[in-house]
């Protein structure tokens, strides 16, 4: 089908139909790889320009693949291997006030915001495995592409934030440094 | 194996911490969601663990759920603008193809 689709469709048509749907997607993804909301606009942007180009050399399956490489491809040409910086700290902060958790807590935590605030103290990387699994939702997959790492490096850094997020809910000390 | 430990009354504390992640995740796996889920519920260490980290990833899912609405119009816009005109200048956008 996804074949099908290259063959049939103009590449115009074939973006609206296999990217379009992905933008929501592909702007938070940015928003964790950037430093604020403008860098992140940009990043899609560029991201949308370069699938644009492309779109007639690709063969339609895995587009959420094929867009974060490009993704990732963009932001490394822009910021040289920099660490992404995970929506600053500052990011997270002002989710933190602004968020909610569900009902049923047995943690003190998630009403208050302050899993964010604990999640925003962790390391470049730990954060960044956090975050592309967790507030954006991506496969472990997703985000070892996203991050150029193996799938196993994936879950061995999103255990370790896990469990520092926890411990330091459980301290609830949200202020000192976590890092290591 | 895995299977084997399960028939003989199921996993272990140490078991399920290496593969509680993944369960959580949904992600696949060697293991078996039923024996995990068995474990979760005789387990109370192991069950307030879990429900721990279950509120963890609700709490971020939750910070994630929306895109600022000015941010998504603009990126809307610039997309129109790309599929309606093509790229305006291909020597100015950022080294080409991916
Ligand atoms: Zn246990």
């Amino acid at each position: 089908m996804a074949a099908d689709l290259n063959r049939t469709i103009a590449p115009k048509d074939m973006f609206e139909e296999l990217v379009v749907p992905e933008i929501e997607v592909l702007m938070r993804v940015a928003r964790s790889l950037s430093e604020g909301q403008y860098e992140a606009d940009d990043l899609v942007q560029e991201t949308l320009l370069r699938a644009y180009r492309s779109i007639g050399s690709f063969d339609g399956a895995h587009v959420r693949a094929w867009l974060f490489t490009i993704m990732r491809n963009a932001n490394m040409n822009r910021r040289r291997r920099k660490l992404p910086s995970l929506l600053g700290n500052a990011g997270l902060e002002s989710f933190a006030e602004k968020s909610k958790g569900p009902e049923e807590l047995t943690m003190d935590a998630s009403t208050d915001g302050s899993v964010l605030r604990a999640v925003a103290q962790l390391s470049p990387k730990l954060l960044a495995v956090i975050t592309l699994v967790d507030v954006d939702q991506l496969s472990y997959e997703e985000a070892a592409l996203i991050l150029e790492v193996p799938i196993g490096t994936v879950m061995s850094r999103l255990h370790r934030s896990r469990r520092r997020v926890r411990a330091m809910l459980q301290a609830g000390h949200l202020e000192g440094k976590a890092d290591r | 194996m895995l299977e084997m430990l399960r028939r003989k009354g199921g996993l272990n504390c140490l078991e399920v911490a290496r593969i509680l992640q993944s369960y959580l995740d949904a992600e696949p796996g060697k293991y078996s969601v039923e024996s995990v889920a068995n474990h979760l519920q005789e387990c109370r260490r192991c069950g307030l663990e879990a429900s721990d980290y279950r509120i963890m990833k609700a709490s971020l899912a939750s910070a994630g759920q929306s895109v600022p609405e000015d941010s998504l119009q603009r990126i809307r816009e610039f997309t129109a603008k790309l599929i309606s005109e093509g790229p305006d200048d291909p020597s100015d956008a950022i080294s080409s193809e991916s």
